[in-house]
């Protein structure tokens, strides 16, 4: 017994002017280890940083009888000629571009009524 | 007007420790950089003379109040600051351990004041470095959540 405590006390003796150093490093590692835990701990807690996110609105669908269908795709087709015609007719242009006249004057000028 | 935004994240309550701490350490190095001796006024200085003259003191105990200061005062605005708020927490820790036991002089006094005071700015970098631990894992959340669903753009010309 007394050996274990002479040779304690010659350890302590030999850390004497590192106590401060040793101290440091202790200081040093309970802070990181404290890092190690405030991240554990805030991993398994409950998020309430982020707000839950609203889930996504359904897109709306219509579901038509193939006759209906049908009559809509040449109620398309009727439109698309009609959209042709009153672009041939009138010189429209495609949106980002200038008309070169006004769709009075290419009427008139084509023969037609404004 | 950005400044004035800033100031609640910056300045938070979960911070104040902190802030306590760097603000002191910025206090010590300012009082060892002004002119005077203070080491020359007592024994329990002795052992900080034999490591380093005081304005290498002021120095040192200065430049670690100051990148905590930065941290603290950026904080909020990148990423990483609460990575280097623990760091700096850490560092903070270690240096009030080691000044604590500097000023623990047994042939002076059981356990100075200058050894109570910062053993117990140690125990609170300690904390705070618990805190900065939990805030990482909340600004990485955060800044997660930004980058999949990121804010509108402000309006051309508009200044917060």
């Amino acid at each position: 017994m007394n050996s274990i405590l002479t040779t304690a006390g010659s350890y302590l003796t030999a850390a004497e002017p590192w106590k401060a150093v040793i101290a440091s490093v202790l200081g040093f590692l309970a802070a990181g280890l404290s890092i190690v835990g405030g991240v554990i701990k805030q991993r398994r807690a409950v998020d309430t940083t982020v707000p839950d996110q609203a889930p996504a609105a359904r897109p709306v669908t219509f579901r038509l009888h193939p006759d209906d269908r049908e009559l809509i795709g040449d109620a398309r087709e009727a439109a698309m000629e009609l959209t042709r015609a009153i672009k041939h007719l009138t010189g429209a242009t495609e949106d980002g571009t200038v008309a070169t006249e006004g769709n009075t004057a290419a009427l008139k000028r084509r023969g037609g009524r404004p | 007007m950005r400044t004035i935004r800033g100031i609640p994240t910056v300045f938070t309550p979960s911070r104040a420790l902190e802030w306590h701490c760097a603000g002191t350490d910025f206090l010590v190095a300012l009082v060892l950089a002004l002119p005077g001796r203070t080491f020359s006024t007592g024994a329990i200085w002795d052992r900080f003379a034999s490591i380093m003259p005081e304005s290498q003191w002021a120095l040192v105990i200065g430049s670690i109040a100051l990148v905590r200061i930065a941290a603290l005062t950026i904080n909020g605005h990148w990423r990483r600051t609460p990575l280097l708020r623990a760091l700096t927490a850490s560092i903070g820790a270690g240096l009030h351990a080691y000044l604590a036991m500097l000023f623990y002089v047994p042939s002076v006094s059981a356990f100075g004041i200058g050894a109570a005071f910062s053993a117990a700015l140690a125990i609170s970098d300690i904390r705070s470095a618990y805190r900065a631990g939990r805030d990482i894992v909340v600004a990485g959340r955060v800044w997660d959540m930004m980058r999949s669903a990121p804010p509108a753009p402000l309006p051309e010309g508009f200044s917060p």
